[in-house]
């Protein structure tokens, strides 16, 4: 459905993107993932037509965004980053020259745009100028302008920006409801949302793409045989015990909430078995074990790993192995799934930005 | 186009600038017809244009300032450019409507001659040049406010700007008797020229030595031509500058005289700043 070949952009010397390559097939819902700066909004302007790559090309359903435009633009509904949004408009008078603009047949405008406002709710403000709407309002009508015309292909540059919690999951379902009958590329710094939302991640740093797959299967594939235990005692006294032992190539003591008990993450060396390891270190000391868990890394960790990595490449994530056991687990993929929705990306992704200045 | 074009006339009509248009041009062609022709008992109405020229310095940038520096600057152009509309078109569409919103203010002061033929002989031929006149004369106008408020996303920026070029584009007649060129003054003007060249040169291939290279060329180019065959370069400027006489173009009309060739400059000119607005919006897209 949509096609991107060796995309590159330069703004002088600044390479903005940097030789991207994906396909996305019909009915794929894919998040754009990646720090402030990464490319993202650039790779949707040239996806979208309103820029121009320096090298490379892009295809909607075979029609190429620059030999054949109007085809290929009229597959396509866009919400940049910024809603382009005509303030003295009314919001019916605004969709109403989306509609125009994007050659809607006369006799189908009024149905498709009460459709759409009833889809995106937005019925009950559609007198209202648009300067005088709520910021969550403003975006719903940014989405009730892609919407329009009915495009086969969603793109959507981070749509919940800026939005309150309660606005943030409205909008969230209302993707959810509209990736059944469409493909979507949305854009997001925020993980939680592509992991609720998407079934494809795509991860960008610094104009480069530098992973991508389920997000299942990243943090999956990502992940080592690495586990968070909890044991009854003293923090000095488990510690020692367990670094006496040479069967675990790395342990890291991790915050307790519980009184009286020590929580570690373990990994065994390569060919043991972690939890066997543990168990018998246990036995033997006379501790008491209160608790095995497989640590995957959430999409979060991944994020963080990709990014911070300069010499991660695609490939890495290729050849990543895919271990099943206990990961599998019903129970703890909803587990992680709740860490997901709980943590709060917005702090990390600012580290990660410092970063990126500083660089 | 059809859906720009509908757009911006709604926006002039619904944001005043299009009423004030119309009411300050009828009004100030209403004062000059009280003096030129009323108060005066002259049925000459073809002079009332050419007094009234002088309001384009603030008709013009009125009309083009926010047509294409506001979707900018609103980031709307992400709408328009993304949508299945070319760009011509959508630069045909905003110039259409700033073109309409002229050609009603000048369709109501067609009252002002009706009102004269009830009283005396008018000269129709005259007064009809004359409208085609000052309406391509308007609309060339508009093309370089157009023209301009594509290149910057600052609305008080593009008035400015097209304030001053309608100013020169006004006086160029005037500039051009009073510098009349000696030769070397014109081999400065060809060597300003030159050196514009060189800088676009630059802006397009962002690469020094090229121009530079370019500019040399020129530079010797122009210095053998000066010595070899100075006369060349006799009132070189300003048959230049003459090419932007807009104003002697718009007299043959109010002679009374349909003169083609005029018809013709007037409709290159617009359509030249046209292209060139498209060359703009185009070109941003892939810097």
């Amino acid at each position: 459905m949509i096609e991107v070949k060796n995309l590159v952009k330069n703004y002088g010397k600044y390479e903005a993107v940097k030789d991207i390559s994906f396909k996305v097939d019909t009915g794929e819902v894919v998040g754009f993932l990646g720090p402030n700066g990464a490319g993202k909004s650039t790779t949707m302007n040239i996806i979208t037509g309103y820029i121009s790559a320096s090298s490379g090309e892009v295809s909607i359903d075979g029609f190429d965004i620059l030999k054949n435009p109007k085809e290929a633009k009229r597959r396509i509904g866009y919400l940049p980053e910024i809603p382009p949004l005509y303030m003295d408009m009314t919001v019916t008078e605004y969709l109403n020259f989306a509609a125009d603009l994007k050659g809607v047949k006369k006799s189908e405008i009024k149905p498709m745009l009460s459709d759409i406002m009833e889809k995106i709710k937005i019925t009950h403000v559609s007198h209202k100028v648009i300067k005088n709407l709520s910021k969550g309002y403003r975006q719903r009508v940014g989405l009730a302008q892609a919407l329009v015309g009915y495009p086969e292909v969603l793109i959507l540059d981070e749509p919940t920006v800026g939005l309150d919690p309660k606005q943030i999951i409205e909008i969230r379902d209302v993707i959810k409801e509209l990736s059944k009958s469409h493909t979507i590329i949305l854009s997001s710094h925020i993980l939680s949302e592509v992991s609720a939302v998407c079934n494809r991640v795509i991860i960008i740093n610094k104009g480069r793409l530098v992973a991508s797959g389920t997000p299942d299967r990243l943090s999956e594939s990502l992940s080592q045989d690495r586990f968070k235990i909890k044991v009854k005692g003293e923090k000095d006294e488990i510690l020692k015990a367990f670094k006496a032992d040479s069967a675990f190539s790395l342990i890291e003591e991790s915050e307790t909430t519980e009184e009286g008990t020590t929580d570690l993450i373990v990994e065994g060396k390569a060919g043991i078995d972690t939890r066997e390891a543990v168990f018998d270190n246990s036995v033997k000391n006379g501790f008491k074990l209160l608790m095995i868990k497989s640590e995957r890394l959430s999409l979060e960790e991944v994020f963080l790993q990709v990014t911070e990595n300069e010499n991660f490449t695609f490939d890495d994530l290729a050849e990543g192995k895919t271990e099943s056991g206990a990961a599998e687990n019903a129970d703890e993929a909803e587990e992680i799934e709740q860490l997901l929705e709980n943590t709060e990306p917005e702090k990390d992704i600012n580290e990660i930005n410092g970063e990126d200045n500083e660089k | 186009m059809k859906a720009i074009y509908k757009r911006e006339i709604k926006m002039y009509f619904s944001s005043m600038i299009g009423y004030v248009f119309i009411a300050f041009f009828v009004l100030i062609t209403a004062v000059y017809f009280s003096l030129q022709n009323i108060l005066s008992l002259s049925p000459e109405f073809q002079y009332v244009f050419s007094s009234v020229i002088m309001m384009f310095l603030i008709l013009a940038p009125m009309l083009t300032m926010r047509l294409l520096s506001e979707e900018k600057k609103q980031r709307t152009d992400q709408m328009l450019l993304t949508s299945p509309v070319s760009i011509p078109a959508i630069v045909l569409g905003k110039y259409l409507a700033a073109v309409t919103v002229f050609l009603i203010s000048l369709a109501i002061t067609g009252i002002f001659p009706v009102i004269l033929s009830f009283f005396g002989t008018v000269a129709v031929a005259q007064i009809l040049g004359s409208y085609i006149g000052f309406f391509l004369l308007g609309s060339a106008f508009i093309a370089v406010g157009l023209w301009i408020s594509s290149i910057t996303d600052n609305q008080i920026v593009s008035a400015v700007a097209t304030f001053v070029a309608v100013f020169l584009l006004l006086m160029v007649e005037t500039i051009v008797s009073a510098a009349s060129g000696s030769e070397s003054f014109s081999l400065m003007f060809a060597g300003v020229i030159a050196l514009l060249i060189a800088l676009y040169v630059y802006y397009n291939t962002k690469n020094t030595e090229i121009s530079i290279t370019v500019f040399i060329v020129e530079a010797a180019v122009l210095i053998v031509l000066y010595f070899i065959k100075r006369s060349i370069f006799t009132g070189l400027a300003g048959k230049f500058a003459m090419m932007f006489a807009v104003l002697t173009r718009f007299n043959s009309f109010a002679m009374g005289l349909l003169d083609i060739s005029s018809v013709v400059y007037f409709i290159s000119f617009i359509g030249v700043f046209l292209y060139f607005t498209v060359r703009v919006i185009e070109k941003r897209r892939w810097s």
